[in-house]
């Protein structure tokens, strides 16, 4: 019998694993004991992890704490270059001048000619990787872990619009005021 | 399992369970801004079902929320927007939330109804959500507001939309009478019913659906006779159920300047079916379209359709028509409700949110409901 990873247990435990793999466990579970330990353990341990944090001295000052440990790291940092061997100092050459400020020049030139009055872009960009999606319930802005949805209530009969400029429409009436009620997300 | 491995998950797990209790208090959630000469000022903000939940290390927030406006001005508003924005959530993303055809004297109130969730990582620091005016219409098409998400001329072509509307109705009960104007609403009804609905995403990067290996195709054009902008040329590459960087070009045949211009975008998919796909809008955010003149939209991103979970709408052919304009003086063009009467596109477009709003008053109250309503309005 294959078992479920550590890591997939302890997610199934904290109740953070999607369906499909929520079930897949459980199925697991219904046939295997030592797996069935195996949470029941991690449901413990996390009750008194819970019953401990709820036991933390009041007024503990978590931004005080933050602060010292930055400063710990600071000053072992700078202790580690107080002992490190010293670099001999190193005049850049010219050409390696030459060679780094190239780019840069080239940069500030091609963004001065694309602000230069009368210029205009073909299109407002939107940020790579952001979607904008509508699904029954609402309409979503999703960029990386990130999310924005507006929502409506689900039996609603709703339009939907998409816009190629960055943005997404939904039109329905609302059953208790009787209302149009018309909500945009746009891409930022 | 070995004991540091153990006692990482461990870790982990009480890092979520520490953050699972985190308290949120979504009254302070919650900020409402308007400008202190606002033509509406807000009599209550109800965050009653609101709740917050963790998933893993980030937390989901349920912001149910209704906003009792009332109308501190002289003149009747007709529409609101609202500005919604999460910059925690969403990283300059915005929202909004319209209310059009409202008929609010002054002194009255009226609700707006937010319904958010955001999906956020970290602990939240101030407001989650910030709420602002971006602008208000009146009876007599002046806008109060910053409109910043050009709501003016949204609200504005909506307001025309309605007053059509409204009028094509009245004139069918003047003329033809009660059964007339029944029979119209039940055809409504059942066009709304009929028209395909589908689940549209708007994605701009990331990875493509063969994409490259999508073929050219080209828009056909429903030219209305008055329409002010004629389009002449446009296309997208379609791959599947995915139509990437639309383009069109236009020309100005009005004797006025143009600011905003936009194109109804219609899709067929394999079986036949037509859908309103979106809009395709002019892309220069400083578009001055003299009369005579030509130009060009060219947008970037893409749209993928699909009419159900799993059930991709493969495009084969496009469709568009001028479904709104602006002109530099303010003033909007719509299409008359004749031209919308071309059986082809009744059966595809929305109706307006008026003659949603009426049908949808006829088919909870009645035909006396909407005979009242439309003479509110006379």
């Amino acid at each position: 019998m294959k078992h479920p990873g550590e890591s997939g247990l302890a997610l199934y435990a904290g109740g953070d694993l999607p369906a499909l793999p929520r079930w897949r466990i459980s199925r697991h579970l219904r046939r295997c004991g030592a797996c069935r330990e195996e949470v029941a353990a991690f449901r413990k341990a996390r009750e008194m992890l819970r019953a401990d944090a709820a036991r933390l001295p009041e007024g503990l000052d978590w931004t005080r704490l933050a602060g010292e440990m930055k400063a710990n790291i600071h000053v072992g940092l700078a202790a580690g270059r107080c002992v490190a061997p010293a670099e001999p100092e190193r005049r850049a050459p010219l050409g390696r001048v030459a060679a780094l400020l190239a780019p840069v020049l080239l940069l500030l030139l091609v963004g001065f000619w694309l602000q230069r009055p009368g210029h205009k872009p073909p299109s407002p960009q939107w940020e790579e990787g952001t979607v904008i999606e509508a699904s029954g319930g609402g309409i979503e802005l999703r960029q990386g872990g990130r999310m924005l949805s507006l929502r409506h209530p689900e039996a609603a009969n709703v339009t939907y619009t998409g816009s190629a400029q960055g943005s997404m429409r939904a039109r329905y009436v609302d059953s208790e005021t009787g209302q149009v009620t018309i909500q945009n997300v746009y891409a930022p | 399992m070995s004991m540091r491995r153990r006692s990482g998950i461990l870790l982990l797990l009480a890092a979520a369970a520490l953050w699972g209790q985190q308290p949120l208090d979504l009254r302070t959630s919650l900020k409402i801004e308007f400008p202190p000469d606002s033509p509406v000022t807000l009599l209550s903000a109800d965050v009653g079902d609101s709740a917050t939940s963790a998933r893993g290390s980030a937390m989901i927030i349920d912001l149910r929320s209704s906003l009792t406006l009332r109308n501190s001005g002289p003149r009747h508003i007709r529409g609101v927007t609202l500005l919604v924005s999460a910059q925690d959530a969403a990283a300059g993303g915005k929202a909004s939330v319209s209310v059009p055809s409202l008929n609010v004297r002054s002194g009255d109130s009226f609700p707006v109804r937010i319904n958010l969730r955001l999906l956020r990582p970290l602990a939240p620091v101030g407001p989650l959500v910030v709420v602002s005016l971006d602008g208000l219409l009146f009876d007599d098409l002046s806008f109060y507001g910053p409109n910043r998400l050009n709501s003016r001329r949204s609200m504005t072509a909506w307001e025309l939309e309605a007053r059509r509307d409204r009028r094509h109705f009245r004139d069918l009960l003047a003329s033809r009478g009660e059964e007339a104007l029944r029979q119209a609403l039940l055809e409504s009804l059942a066009r709304q019913s009929d028209r395909t609905r589908v689940d549209v995403q708007v994605v701009r990067g990331g990875r493509t659906t063969n994409v490259e290996a999508g073929k050219p195709v080209q828009f056909a054009f429903l030219n209305f006779p008055d329409s002010p902008v004629e389009p002449l040329d446009g296309g997208a590459r379609i791959a599947g159920n995915e139509a990437r960087s639309p383009a069109l070009d236009v020309r100005n045949r009005s004797s006025k300047a143009v600011r905003y211009f936009e194109l109804a975008w219609i899709v067929r998919d394999s079986s036949g079916r037509e859908f309103l796909a979106g809009s395709l809008p002019a892309s220069d955010p400083d578009l001055h379209l003299g009369p005579g003149q030509t130009s060009k939209v060219r947008q970037d991103g893409a749209f993928r359709f699909q009419t159900g979970p799993g059930k991709p709408a493969a495009v084969t052919s496009m469709t568009g028509f001028v479904s709104q304009v602006e002109f530099v003086d303010g003033a909007v063009w719509i299409p008359a409700r004749r031209d919308l009467t071309d059986p082809r596109l009744a059966r595809v477009i929305a109706p307006s949110p008026e003659e949603e709003r009426l049908t949808d008053l006829y088919r909870r109250k009645g035909l006396a409901a909407v005979v009242a309503e439309l003479k509110k309005f006379e």
